[in-house]
């Protein structure tokens, strides 16, 4: 779903919040905005990944983070990630086992112009996913990540692999 | 053994229905002609060509492929020397205005509330299949009281039938957008959702475990691949050959000719046949009671040859209306088209690059419409019907279509009624409204004529192409007891 009326805070090369301004307009412009993304764990230490919507604008079909979301006008990067666990993938934000903060990536071209908050959190599932901003979710292992960046580097966004080239080890 | 066996028969009707009924009757040994009225059969499985463009005309959607290859193996033929089946993913893209859209595909249904529906369906299924897809009506209790399947009744409450299709989606969902889509399976033989059964749940069921498949080149082959059939195994086929009358000795041509048959089999629309055809004192009185029930809406089809390949459509599409209840009051209640239809959306050149000129699509629209009515003039208010819709996609999904539009034709109701013999234009018989329409269409052996069988949408089990086909099964193998 790209509804094209969200509004997005516009910040500077500082991340401080200097105006306002809407989703296309910001994407169009190339505006600096800010972004959430959880990596979200099995107890056995797989990795969930989303699928994104195959009706998408920005890089239909490819695997992300298990969760990702702009901060919209006025909201601040915990509230945005608290609000799009639910939205995305249909579970209780609360039923995140350790959900914390563990990296800031400033904007550049992989993120589209996003400050990033990347989060972690322990969850095993079940989950209901919003079909139509996600389709599919799958657990891969660490390696298996590593390989099919390798093999298959087009099936993923190319934010998710500046995330994974520089997370913290 | 074989009752069968040497007797005459005759087939009225060279749909699917009639095709499939006309080879297992040779098959059983008997002597067949079966009479079109059109210059050639398949009946509502036909197509259109013009420019480089072609569309499959009748059904789009294809399931239960089982059913099509046993109609193969019992007379002893391979399907894949004839048809080439394809599995499509996803089955269907569903979309609303507002952006939501979704996938019917295994990630679908792999949702926890998908999964519960699908448990729900399948034990239904199970207890229903046998008896309902298999059997005449008559036999229908015999198999419902198999105490095999008891266990399974503890699937009945969340989707008896009793309980409408809409009260069961909320039963199911909490998402006013999933439930819509699953209302949507009234449609499917053009019934209102808040007076289907709920038991109509198990269609999805049946998409999701058996899939939806193209057959490679249109559904228009497998109308050729039986008549080639009949050809091989000595099915004598009559076209131009329209029939006037119906009695227990056989048939009368418009001709003049009679024919005199054994048995005598009708595809096509059962209330016709009582009110038109069958030679008998109570014929009318049967064909009064018959019309009572809601007639099933019909169609109202839009050809279109678009300049440019579209990425966010798949092979199959549903475009919701903002106002479903609203759709189903206009079309059933108020007896009009609706102002602002869901809209289906079959682009088979996505599956099948050689169903339009290079860079083109091909778009097969479709909107339910009113049967039976009187309120519209089609002939004069077709056009604009056309461009409404057209112009609602526009807005709404697909900006800049109406100025890739090279070619655009429609065919209305009233063609599907001069056509087809459907009265009033109805492309599924009767609605599904409550539990007797739904469960007890017309039985499948006439109460007047003994040796008379109606095969086809409008009679037991009911409208698509695999039950169809299962008309066709349950009919002579009711003949060959009788």
């Amino acid at each position: 779903m790209n509804p094209p009326d969200e509004r997005f805070d516009i910040v500077d090369r500082n991340d401080r919040v200097v105006g306002s301004g809407l989703r296309s307009e910001i994407h169009a412009r190339g505006l600096l905005h800010r972004a959430v993304h959880l990596w979200l764990f099995h107890e056995d230490g797989r990795i969930l990944l989303q699928k994104r919507s195959l009706l998408k604008d920005r890089e239909p079909g490819r695997w992300t983070s298990s969760v990702s979301g702009h901060v919209d006008s006025g909201e601040e990067y915990d509230t945005a990630m608290i609000r799009e666990i639910p939205e995305e993938i249909g579970i209780p934000t609360a039923t995140c086992q350790d959900l914390t903060r563990i990296k800031y990536y400033p904007a550049c071209d992989e993120t589209d112009q996003e400050f990033v908050w990347l989060y972690r959190a322990t969850h095993s599932g079940p989950f209901q996913p919003d079909p139509s901003e996600v389709a599919g979710l799958e657990w891969f292992t660490p390696t298996q990540i590593d390989q099919m960046l390798v093999h298959q580097p087009g099936d993923f966004s190319s934010c998710l692999k500046m995330l994974w080239e520089r997370r913290p080890r | 053994m074989n009752r069968l066996s040497g007797k005459s028969a005759v087939v009225v009707g060279g749909g699917i229905g009639g095709l499939a009924t006309a080879l297992r009757l040779r098959r059983a040994g008997c002597h067949v002609t079966l009479l079109e009225k059109n210059p050639g059969v398949g009946g509502k499985v036909a197509e259109r060509k013009v420019n480089g463009f072609r569309w499959d005309l009748g059904p789009s959607l294809f399931t239960m492929p089982q059913i099509l290859d046993r109609l193969f193996s019992d007379l002893g033929e391979k399907r894949e020397d004839y048809l080439s089946l394809e599995p499509l993913s996803p089955n269907c893209r569903y979309r609303w205005a507002d952006g939501y859209h979704f996938d019917e595909n295994e990630f679908f249904w792999s949702r926890p509330d998908s999964a519960r529906l699908l448990r729900h369906a399948e034990g239904l299924y199970k207890l229903s299949a046998p008896a309902f897809l298999e059997s005449d009506p008559s036999e229908i209790w015999k198999k419902v009281l198999n105490p095999a399947l008891l266990p399974l009744l503890r699937y009945l409450p969340a989707m008896s039938p009793f309980r409408s299709l809409a009260s069961a989606s909320r039963h199911f969902y909490s998402d006013p957008h999933l439930q819509q889509f699953l209302q949507r399976f009234a449609t499917y033989n053009g019934s209102d959702p808040e007076l289907t059964p709920a038991t109509f749940a198990v269609i999805p069921y049946v998409q999701a475990r058996f899939g939806g498949w193209y057959i490679r080149g249109g559904i228009r082959r497998l109308a050729e691949a039986l008549v080639q059939l009949s050809e091989k195994h000595g099915v004598k086929i009559q076209t131009s050959a329209e029939v006037r009358s119906i009695d227990p000795t056989g048939v009368m041509l418009t001709s003049g000719k009679k024919i005199s048959a054994d048995l005598i089999f009708h595809n096509g629309d059962v209330l016709g046949a009582y009110q038109k055809l069958i030679q008998h004192d109570h014929a009318h009185e049967i064909a009064s009671k018959m019309a009572k029930p809601d007639r099933a809406i019909s169609g109202f089809v839009i050809l279109l040859g678009v300049k440019g390949k579209d990425p966010s459509l798949a092979h199959h599409n549903i475009f919701f209306s903002d106002n479903y209840p609203l759709e189903f009051q206009q079309m059933f209640r108020e007896h009009r088209p609706a102002e602002n239809p869901t809209i289906y959306l079959c682009l088979n050149a996505r599956t099948d690059p050689a169903s339009a000129p290079p860079d083109h699509d091909n778009y097969f629209l479709l909107v339910n419409a009113p049967a039976n009515t009187t309120s519209i003039d089609w002939a004069k208010d077709s056009p604009r019907y056309a461009d409404q819709i057209i112009r609602i996609l526009d807005e709404k999904f697909l900006p800049g279509l109406q100025t890739r539009v090279v070619h655009k034709e429609w065919i209305s109701p009233a063609d599907f009624e001069s056509r087809d013999g459907a009265i009033g234009g109805s492309l599924y018989g009767w609605a599904s409204h409550g539990m007797k329409s739904s469960f007890l269409r017309p039985p499948i052996r006439s109460a007047l004529i003994p040796n008379l069988y109606f095969v086809g949408g409008t009679t037991h089990p009911g409208g698509g192409l695999p039950l169809v086909l299962l008309s066709a099964e349950i009919a002579v193998r009711l003949a060959s007891k009788c």
